[in-house]
Formats: structure tokens, sequence, C-alpha cells
């Protein structure tokens, strides 16, 4: 019997659907808590492909929900991507699984999205959502947005065309501040498990072609009380007057939105990114910071422990994850100081 | 009046699902938003990215909000 006999028993999917998912590519963006349950998810599922893209390394505060981590990928300070691409290669060998260090910006989309058949939403932030939202209306190609916090969530699927957009729904970024982050409202495994599983269900619905986009809906789940809300979107879609589904805006793709630093969510850490891609020794910062603090390495990056309690954590593409403060100004002064422009 | 359920972190930072407000005649959700920002200054942040229900319904910003009508109140949600 084959490995995916209980899943081709499921007749919606069947033999048909699942020759549909082994065919498929797909990109997950993010691979933290919600990430990790959808890379898992797809991949034993069998999709053809599944890239895991995340510009993140595992720290300790992950383990309490973010499944695909343990121990030893903290002390190691293994990038997301790669500790979560490792750990599902033994579960699937027979599917190619691509991780990849890196952020998701109007400039890396092009190459990371460029071949994929759908994307499926493990970030934490507005951005890099409008992004995919823009990049998925500009290629036709489908996206299913997750997100979620404390004991709640929600779950869309994006079908340009057919349904309404992420812009559709939430026309303007919050401003910073204004929306709850998992820094102050916290967030349980529960609610990350029960909003990756509903993300995964409908990316299997699209792969399989048995979505209903006749329907258009967003869930609204709260998995403490128990209450599960589905709204239907087509009202929404009726409305129009959305400048990106309709309006054909693409802010965020061309580079006219989105910032080049980024306040790392529960993190207490800013990513500086630099204004143009890079690509660095990093043996040679290794060996330059020796005299300035605790230098520690893996494969993929070199962090610095200052003595008053911020780091550096710089990966080869030139991107750094500034410890030790929220402010986005002192992070980049710590980045021109210790990294350079 | 109207009723006004509160979902996720509106209902955290307001200690309650609910609140109701004096509605006297139809009138827009956005003026709904504005009304609430002011009744409620502690959600003003999170309502500019909150969506609006009426029964399992979505409401646009332009639709109207009757004497009576129950709506729901959900902010966005970032984490990941
Ligand atoms: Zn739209």
């Amino acid at each position: 019997m084959n490995r995916y006999h209980k899943q081709q028993l499921f007749a919606p999917i069947g033999e048909a659907g699942q020759r549909a998912i082994q065919h498929a590519r797909v990109l997950v963006c993010g691979c933290g808590a919600l990430g990790s349950v959808i890379a898992d998810q797809l991949v034993r599922a069998g999709v053809g492909v599944v890239r895991i893209v995340d510009r993140d390394f595992v720290d300790i505060t992950n383990l309490q929900r973010q499944m695909l981590f343990d121990e030893d990928d903290v002390r190691q300070q293994t990038p997301k991507a790669i500790a979560a691409s490792e750990k599902l290669r033994r579960v699937n060998s027979e599917i190619i699984i691509e991780g990849i260090v890196g952020d998701i910006t109007s400039e890396t989309i092009r190459e990371l999205a460029a071949d994929v058949d759908l994307i499926v939403d493990g970030t934490d932030n507005y951005e890099t959502r409008f992004l995919l939202n823009d990049w998925s209306l500009e290629k036709n190609i489908p996206w299913v947005h997750g997100g979620c916090i404390g004991s709640y969530g929600q779950v869309m699927a994006i079908v340009p065309g057919k349904t309404p957009c992420y812009r559709c729904i939430l026309p303007e970024e919050p401003d910073p501040g204004t929306a709850l982050t998992c820094d102050t409202a916290g967030v349980i495994a529960p609610a990350v498990h029960v909003i990756g599983s509903l993300e995964v269900s409908l990316a299997l619905q699209l792969l399989t072609k048995t979505f209903d986009d006749s329907k258009p809906s967003i869930w609204h789940v709260d998995v403490w009380r128990g209450d599960f809300r589905k709204i239907d979107l087509t009202g929404l879609k009726e409305a129009g007057g959305c400048p990106a589904c309709s309006g054909g805006q693409r802010d965020w793709l061309h580079g006219q939105r989105g910032a080049r630093s980024a306040v790392l969510c529960g993190r207490n850490a800013v990513q500086v990114t630099p204004s143009s891609r890079a690509k660095l020794s990093l043996e040679k910062f290794r060996q330059d910071w020796q005299q300035l603090g605790v230098v520690t390495s893996n494969p993929y990056l070199v962090k610095l422990a200052l003595n008053d309690g911020t780091s550096v954590t710089l990966f080869g593409d030139g991107r750094a994850v500034i410890g030790g403060t929220e402010e986005i100004s002192v992070a980049r002064g710590i980045y021109s100081r210790y990294v350079g422009q | 009046m109207i009723t006004v359920l509160l979902f996720a972190g509106a209902r955290d930072v307001i200690g309650s699902d609910r609140v109701t407000l004096v509605w006297t005649e139809a009138a827009s959700v956005d003026a709904l938003r504005a009304r609430l920002s002011e009744e409620y200054p502690v959600i003003a942040g999170l309502l500019k990215s909150a969506m609006f229900s009426r029964g399992t319904s979505y409401l646009g910003r332009e639709a109207l909000v009757q004497p009576g009508d129950e709506v729901g109140m959900i902010p966005s949600v970032s984490g990941g």
C-alpha cells in the first residue's frame, strides 16, 4: 500500500487529487508557528515541491508552539528554514523540500515565487502579506492567508479574479502599535495548530481543484472559547473598489511600500536589511568580531553578543537580526557600526 | 439601540463580549467605526483594521446599520 493510501481514500481527494498534489509546487512563506504546521502537513501530504522560506533562526521561546524545532536547534541557532527542511526530509524523502534562509521582499519574491502553483501564509506581519497579495494578483496564482494571536486566528483562501483579496478585507496596513501583537497578547499552540491546519485544508482543496470559489469566506476562530465563525464575503466581492484587485495597484510588489527594517514579533529584536542585496563573507565577520564580544556561528550565520545585552546575528545575504532592542533607529545604528552600510 | 458583539482583541481590551450604542437611524459601518472610536478610545487602533459582520455576512464600509441590529466587530490578526 502506498504512503498516501488513507489520504486517497478520502473521496474529495481520491487518486486524481493525489496525483495533483504530487505534481504541485508550493511556497510556504515563513516557518515559525504557522509555517511549521503548514510545512509538516504539506510534506506528509506529498506535495511535489515544498519550498520553505524563513528569515529567522530558532529561539528558546519558539519551542512552546513551533512544532518542527527542538533544543538542539536553539543551541545551534539553526535557521528555521534549515531546521524545518532537514527534519521534514526524514519524514518524506520522495518529494523535493527546499529550505531557503532569507526574507521575502519585493526583490526576492520574483525568484522565490516564480514557479509555484500556490503560496501558503506562515508569516507574522502585515507587510509580507500585502506583498504576497500583490504577487498573487499580478501572477494570477492563489494564496491561502492565515494569521493568529492569543487563542484566535483567521483563515481565507484568495483566488485572483474569483474571491476578494487580502486588501479587500484590509485596505490599509494598520499603523504600528494599533493591532495586537503576540508580544503583548501572547499566542497558544492550539490556536496555531488549528489555524495552520485550516490553511492546509484550503491549500489541498485548491491543489485538487475542489475549492468552491463561488462562496468566498473568511474563518474567524477562537480555540479557547470554541467559537468558529465563517463570514460570507460575497457582499465584499460585489462591492468592488479595492485598490489592489479592482484598481490594479501593486504598491508592495513595486517596492513603493515596505520598510527595510522590521521589528520581529515577540523577539525583542529588529531585522535590518541592507539597501542592496549583498553576499557577505561570514568567516571574515567571525574573525573581525572576536575582540568585540562573544562570537558564535554556524554555516548560515554569525552572532556577536555584546556586553550591553544587544546582539548582532548576521546572515550571508547581508541581513542582520539585532537583538535586545525594538527600536528601529537603535538597531540601524548597531548595524552600521558592526556590519557597515 | 444596536448591539456590537466584540471578538478577539476587542473583547479582551474592553473586557466584555458586547457593547450597546444608542442608534436612532440607519448609518454606515464607517459611522459606526467612528462612533465606537469616540466612545471606546481604547479600541480606536483595533477599529481601523477591524471588519464588521451582521449574522454571517460581511458588512462593507458603506453598508447601513439599522436600529436594532446586532453586528460583530472582528479585529484583524497578524501573528503567525
Ligand atoms: Zn481586493
